[in-house]
């Protein structure tokens, strides 16, 4: 599976990188390849599955797909 | 008193004499800088129905409490008087290094009243001042105008806040900077400080903030401290990393990115102006402003050439690109350093230009009104010969430079529909359809729409976030939908604001405190009470806020300001075209059942929402209510 990070969230990931590259053998909850990753998804707003604009909670994802993650965004 | 240089400069244009006159410690916890001291100067001091342009009008420039200490974002300064582009309070802040030189050169504030017969500037250097003449100065792009300050004055290093062209033009929006990359957009204060022939004041001060302090060693420790929390936010390190552009490409996926005059939500050219775009085309480096470990700042060069004007912040981006349909990048970038060479307000000129673009698409004006200027959506070229045009009052520009709402009433039909506007200053580039307590916010606030009246709703939405963890200490009890106005989500904006309100109060940047960012608020009020050795609670604090805004409050509702004028455009309330949030809109009865119980909160009337005296009374201000019977406004 393909992960993008966007805005803060790189600052969770292992080496603080934008994209990763993460193997799934089987379909698997998003929310659990995150907690394994040690990106807390409590800090993740909007969630974006194959362009299309999708919820964490139960969202299933293979190894084909394609993930963009956002967090909130405030004034600036 | 400890933290404060116990001064302010007072300077009479009109008769070229200036005065010091001392703070006592009991008047400064109540007023302790920036917009609580500022408030109170122009309430007592600016007459009723005072011509914003008249000599009667008076600028108040004013460090916050905290200005100036070694601690990150604890930079800003205030400059505040009656707003040529609303008729209300003014006000806008600034960070970069001037407000801490001027602290260092003996002073807290400057007071500047009457009008000077020919241009001129001050020259403020350790506890002097003197009044210089500044005719060659007038007409002169900023940077060259920097140059020449520094180089009469014989020092590199002074700091120089200044107006430019389009100050000196009274164009309504016209903004302040300090070394050319800082700005005091908001409200037209640069052309009051135009209508005041003051070019510039330039500054040089070689005092040590430690010798002020109270308890110097207590605030290094933590402003090192905090120096490090930086690296280990989440926030403060996105706005390190990529700094306020990187905003755009997640606002844009939220349905949140204002598009085509706030038409749209989502930008079919993001990809062209999000931050990886912005950090290949235009990025040289990053900078900071005075002991800010963040380093938010943006270095760029445009077609290859390095500006002397620094990079575009968010909103920059936003206003000139997907809010003017443009999607070049160097184009957004030549915009800004525009604007800070004229020295216009970017969010406004931005918005201004693309409430024309609309007008003109929906055939309200034609080529006949714009001098031929194609003026559609996209077109960056009409872009930049606009703000030109606006900067030096030439043709069609000379109507956009009375602001939005102004150029609508005289064009006419439904052109006030396109005006995206409140109290006659424009929104900023956050789309209040996806955040409704920010659209609050814009409404309410007294300085017209402003998009840091409150954290936005969308940090608060995560009960387990970190952002929501530190908005409890300040007393949100629960995560509230960001699309809704309900009665607790109504209570969190009273907290916030009060919170926010302070931050203006005491200098620190909107990118410093949590929840927005990584100080806490028990060490905000830490760094407070090792720099003056009071004892400050949350709740003095949060009354410090409170009371600067109650002051703003009256400031306007004796100039007629009421209920009415605490609105949204329109289009708020009609559906967004596309995006994340496409159909979605904010409904008038929940708006106005929430503005009801705010103003409860508040302790306001709700019919007129002019502060009762009960409330006033508990924030100190009870000379601000008999000010206000004074004006036969019954409190």
């Amino acid at each position: 599976m393909k992960l993008h990070l966007g805005g803060n969230l790189p600052f969770f990931a292992p080496k603080r990188q934008k994209e990763l590259e993460v193997p799934l053998q089987e379909p698997t909850r998003l929310r659990d390849v995150l907690t394994k990753l040690g990106i807390p998804v409590s800090e993740v707003y909007l969630t974006v599955l194959n362009g299309e604009l999708v919820t964490l909670d139960e969202t299933l994802v293979s190894d084909s797909d394609e993930v963009r993650l956002y967090p909130p965004i405030d004034g600036g | 008193m400890y933290g404060t240089n116990e001064k302010i400069l007072r300077v009479n244009l009109s008769t070229g004499v200036s005065t010091e006159e001392t703070i006592s410690e009991d008047f400064y916890r109540l007023y302790p800088g920036g917009k609580a001291l500022a408030g109170y100067i122009l309430l007592n001091e600016i007459p009723a129905n005072t011509e914003p342009f008249s000599p009667e009008n008076v600028l108040v420039i004013a460090n916050g409490l905290m200005t100036g200490a070694p601690v990150s974002t604890a930079t800003r300064y205030v400059v505040s008087a009656r707003s040529p582009l609303t008729n209300g309070y003014g006000e806008s802040e600034a960070a970069g290094f001037w407000g801490p030189e001027l602290k260092m050169a003996g002073f807290e504030a400057i007071v500047v009243t009457g009008r000077a017969e020919q241009p001129v500037y001050l020259w403020i250097h350790d506890g002097q001042a003197e009044i210089r003449p500044a005719t060659h100065l007038w007409g002169q792009v900023t940077a060259k105008a920097q140059d020449i300050i520094r180089t009469e004055l014989g020092d590199e290093k002074i700091r120089v806040l200044q107006i430019g062209i389009a100050g000196e033009n009274l164009v309504r929006f016209a903004g302040i900077t300090n070394d050319l990359r800082h700005f005091n957009g908001r409200t037209g204060m640069g052309a009051v400080m135009g209508s005041k022939n003051l070019r510039a004041v330039a500054v040089r001060g070689k005092q040590r903030y430690q010798v002020l302090a109270h308890d110097p060693s207590t605030l290094m420790a933590l402003g090192s401290k905090l120096a490090k929390e930086v690296r280990e936010n989440p926030q403060s390190w996105d706005l390190q990393q990529r700094g306020t552009p990187g905003l755009v490409e997640p606002l844009n996926v939220a349905g949140m990115l204002p598009t085509r005059n706030f038409h749209q939500g989502a930008f079919e050219g993001v990809d062209e102006v999000k931050w990886e775009a912005y950090e290949k085309q235009l990025l040289t480096a990053r900078r900071s402003c005075y002991a800010c470990a963040i380093r938010c700042k943006r270095e760029v060069a445009i077609n290859g050439q390095v500006s002397q004007y620094g990079g575009p912040e968010y909103e920059t981006v936003g206003a000139f690109g997907p809010n003017c349909g443009v999607n070049d990048l160097h184009a957004i970038a030549k915009a800004n350093e525009l604007c800070n060479a004229y020295m216009l307000d970017s969010i406004s000129t931005g918005s201004t230009i693309a409430f024309a673009m609309e007008c003109f698409e929906h055939g309200l004006i034609g080529l006949d009104d714009t001098d031929g200027i194609d003026l559609r959506f996209g077109n960056t070229e009409a872009m930049l010969i606009m703000i030109e045009r606006i900067a030096r009052r030439q043709g069609f520009g000379n109507l956009l430079a009375e602001g939005s709402k102004r150029a609508a009433e005289k064009i006419g039909g439904d052109a006030h529909f396109f005006a995206m506007q409140v109290k006659g200053q424009e929104m900023a580039m956050h789309e209040p359809r996806g955040k409704y307590n920010v659209g609050m916010g814009y409404a309410i606030s007294e300085i017209g729409a402003d998009h840091l009246v409150v954290t936005h709703d969308t940090m608060l939405t995560n009960p387990e976030s970190l952002t929501f963890k530190s908005a409890q200490v300040l007393g949100i009890r629960h995560t509230q939908p960001a699309r809704n106005l309900n009665e607790e989500k109504v209570e969190q904006f009273y907290i916030l604001e009060k919170w926010n309100s302070l931050e203006k109060v005491i200098g620190y940047c909107f990118f410093g405190p949590a929840p927005r960012s990584f100080i806490q608020p028990d060490d905000v009020l830490a760094s407070i009470n090792a720099a003056t050795g009071w004892n400050m609670t949350l709740q003095e604090a949060l009354q410090i806020g409170e009371r600067a805004t109650n002051m703003a409050r009256v400031f306007n509702v004796r100039e007629g300001f009421t209920r009415k004028d605490d609105r949204l455009p329109e289009r708020m309330f009609q559906p967004l075209e596309n995006g994340a949030l496409k159909g979605q809109s904010m409904q008038h009865d929940e708006f106005e059942r929430a503005l009801t119980r705010l103003y409860e909160l508040k302790g306001w009337d709700p019919e007129t929402s002019i502060p009762g005296r009960k409330r006033l009374e508990e924030l100190s201000l009870g000379w601000a209510a008999d000010l206000l019977e004074r004006s036969g406004l019954p409190t």
